[in-house]
């Protein structure tokens, strides 16, 4: 009976030590050199999303487009940096440049909606991931995100209305909804999420 | 020849990145460099002259260009580094070696002198392959001129069209006398643009009087005539006071044997060539009218000019004939026209020879549309602003279009050639006489053959609407989304890529395609 009982704990330590490990997936210079642009982009677009509403960083000046080769970059030239997260080195380039007050006013989600959704579907996974590790980074109390993110990035395209057999279509009435707004519909419930 | 053969055999005992190389070391390898790109020596040494003078340890501030006003300010983080001042905003870009195969410039710029002359050179090799292409009747000094001006004063493609437009028409005038900033180091004689003949539109079935395409002789290296001290403060006027930039008689350029079977077969020209052929002559009110959006002049009466080219006397008259390059599955289906087809050749030879004129002209003009479109696919100046919810598909789109030598004035700019939203863009394109609608298949294969199309979306909601190029098939490198339908684009907005118009328009946006006619 013990062992059996210390059987089932260990189970439900391992699975726990399991879902912690997926959900803070150490982005690092290690996890930035393995994957892919796309990926890139998407874990910087969500990082923006995530930042320019709820966190207030300031990105004036700055996309994904024109962070990813920097980072990338930085990573390339400090081998020694491996180990630091993606996050401090984006925070890092920003902060390297001023940044005027009146640059700061703009539009709230500039851009990142249901037609940005629909372009980009290679980056999708990496959006939710990106978001959810500034999230997480900046212990945002909005509730808590449990699942895999390539989990969420599908339950957004259903809820924009992408046809995945026509990427030209989507519904008109959700496209100008924010992708944190609609991400947001999915955290952790009491009673699941809100799909 | 590769970069390694090239370190190996042209730098001597400079194999390595020296911090500090000697002179000799500097002036070997750019040489070398020059060579092997083809272009003339003292063109690359007086750039990276003017640009560092010599100093391969210089680091200085570039100007940040922005849009909506023409202030430049100096922004920190863009520095210009080395002895060709390649900039932040070069690195990450892809050029290309002396063998035609892509290479993208890194960091190491910025520290590793050879690398910082090897991005430099390929950075201004492309100025000058445009230059021979949007003035094909230039000669190999005002191509230098050009290439080095664009080099010195924008820093390459990625910066020269994102200037305001003021300025950028007072730095990129169609007539080269207005551009040429050395008229008061040039000989009296020479400060005045020599008019250049237009060919013959040919009234009768008879030959046109051509004589075979010739590639342009390299210019031997000589010394300048004013001797360059190493370390002497440089100028511009350094460059143009060589003896191998003075006017001296040109041999003809594919453009020119081209536009020679059009006006032969009163065929009308690319537009490509109509747009060069517009922009060359000196002729105010001409220019004025091509700014203006108009239709590409024709070439002078016949009468008033003699042909450029013509066969010496002791040889007997051969036409040059055409031939049509082997047509792609999409050219078939939309039926685009061909580069002006011919009449009977002549003779296998001469058969031959204009094929393989065609098929290096159709090549030429696709790579530099591609590399133009990557310029601007990778410029930062186009990339949305986040924070203000801004993107720059109208701005990117100009830059593609004036790159490519079309009709821009009135039609992607106003009437002063100030920028205009994507809307006025999408409404000036559909009236504009400039520019012809086509269809999608018929934009998708006008692409392949390397011209400019643009797709075009109104927003009569009020919102923005956008812009784009058409982007050629089949480019290496080129990964468009999965299930990509529709002509490929070179998208720059809200998203940046190379995708199918599915992806960068929905089902509910009535999207247009049109060339330069």
């Amino acid at each position: 009976m013990l062992l059996k009982n210390l059987a089932r704990l260990l189970l439900v330590l391992t699975a726990n030590a399991a879902l912690c490990a997926s959900q803070n997936h150490a982005y690092d210079g290690a996890w930035w050199q393995a994957t892919g642009r796309d990926q890139h982009l998407g874990w910087l677009a969500g990082y923006i999303v995530c930042t320019s509403e709820p966190a207030k960083k300031a990105f004036t000046g700055f996309s994904e487009y024109t962070l990813e080769p920097k980072v990338t970059d930085f990573y390339s030239s400090r081998p020694n940096a491996i180990n630091l997260k993606v996050s401090a080195v984006v925070l890092k380039l920003i902060r390297a440049r001023a940044v005027t007050p009146q640059n700061q006013a703009g539009g709230e989600h500039a851009g990142f909606d249901g037609e940005y959704w629909r372009q980009v579907p290679r980056e999708r996974v990496g959006i939710v991931e990106g978001f959810l590790a500034c999230h997480q980074e900046f212990e945002i109390e909005k509730g808590s995100f449990s699942k895999p993110a390539s989990r969420y990035a599908a339950q957004i395209s259903r809820w924009y209305g992408v046809d995945p057999n026509d990427p030209a279509v989507i519904n008109l009435r959700r496209v100008s909804v924010p992708i944190e707004k609609v991400l947001l519909r999915f955290k952790d419930r009491p009673h699941g999420p809100g799909d | 020849m590769s970069f390694d053969e090239l370190d190996d055999s042209a730098a001597g005992d400079a194999g390595r990145a020296d911090l500090a190389p000697s002179p000799p070391q500097v002036r070997g390898y750019l040489s070398a460099l020059a060579d092997a790109y083809g272009l003339p020596r003292n063109l690359v040494q007086a750039v990276a002259r003017t640009a560092s003078g010599f100093d391969a340890n210089k680091i200085s501030a570039q100007p940040q260009e922005t849009f909506g006003d023409s202030a430049r300010e100096f922004d920190p983080e863009n520095k210009s580094y080395g002895l060709m001042q390649v900039s932040d905003a070069h690195i990450g870009q892809t050029v290309r070696d002396p063998n035609g195969e892509p290479f993208r410039i890194g960091q190491n710029v910025k520290y590793d002198w050879k690398a910082n002359a090897r991005a430099g050179v390929a950075l201004l090799a492309q100025q000058h392959q445009l230059a021979q292409l949007e003035q094909p009747y230039a000669s190999p000094r005002e191509h230098a001129q050009q290439a080095s001006l664009d080099y010195l004063a924008g820093h390459t493609l990625s910066h020269s069209a994102t200037l305001p437009a003021a300025a950028e028409t007072s730095t990129t005038s169609a007539n080269p006398a207005e551009r040429d900033p050395l008229l008061d180091y040039a000989p009296s004689g020479q400060r005045q643009p020599q008019p250049i003949p237009m060919p013959q539109p040919r009234t009768d079935s008879a030959p046109a009087e051509t004589m075979p395409y010739q590639p342009m002789e390299r210019p031997q290296p000589s010394y300048p005539a004013r001797p360059l001290r190493f370390g002497r403060k440089p100028s511009l006027g350094d460059i143009f006071a060589m003896p191998e930039f003075s006017r001296q008689p040109r041999q003809p350029s594919l453009g020119d044997i081209l536009l020679l079977q059009n006006a032969s077969q009163q065929a009308q020209p690319t537009a490509l060539l109509a747009a060069q052929a517009s922009s060359t002559p000196p002729s105010g009110s001409q220019r004025k009218a091509d700014d203006a959006g108009q239709t590409a002049s024709p070439a002078p009466p016949a009468q008033a000019q003699q042909p450029v080219l013509q066969r010496p006397a002791q040889n007997s008259p051969k036409p040059l004939r055409s031939v049509s390059p082997p047509k792609s599955a999409v050219e078939q289906q939309s039926g685009v026209p061909q580069k002006p087809a011919s009449q009977a050749p002549s003779t296998p030879v001469d058969m031959q020879r204009s094929a393989q004129a065609q098929r290096g002209h159709d090549t030429a003009l696709r790579q530099i549309l591609i590399d133009v479109q990557n310029n601007a696919l990778q410029n930062p100046a186009f990339a949305p602003n986040r924070a203000a919810g801004t993107t720059y598909c109208n701005a990117a789109t100009l830059k593609v279009a004036r790159q490519m030598g079309a009709p821009t004035k009135g039609v992607l700019t106003d009437g002063k050639g100030n920028l205009v939203n994507a809307n006025t863009q999408a409404r000036n394109l559909g009236n504009s006489s400039a520019y012809r609608e086509v269809t999608p298949t018929e934009a998708q294969a006008l692409a392949n053959q390397g011209e400019l199309s643009i797709v075009a979306w109104e927003n009569k909601t009020g919102g923005s609407g956008h812009v784009a190029t058409v982007r050629p098939e089949g480019v290496s490198g080129d990964n468009p989304p999965k299930g990509s339908s529709g002509p490929l684009l070179s998208n720059i907005g809200n998203t940046i890529g190379v995708l199918g118009q599915n992806y960068a328009f929905r089902k509910d946006m009535e999207v247009h395609y049109y060339t330069p006619r």
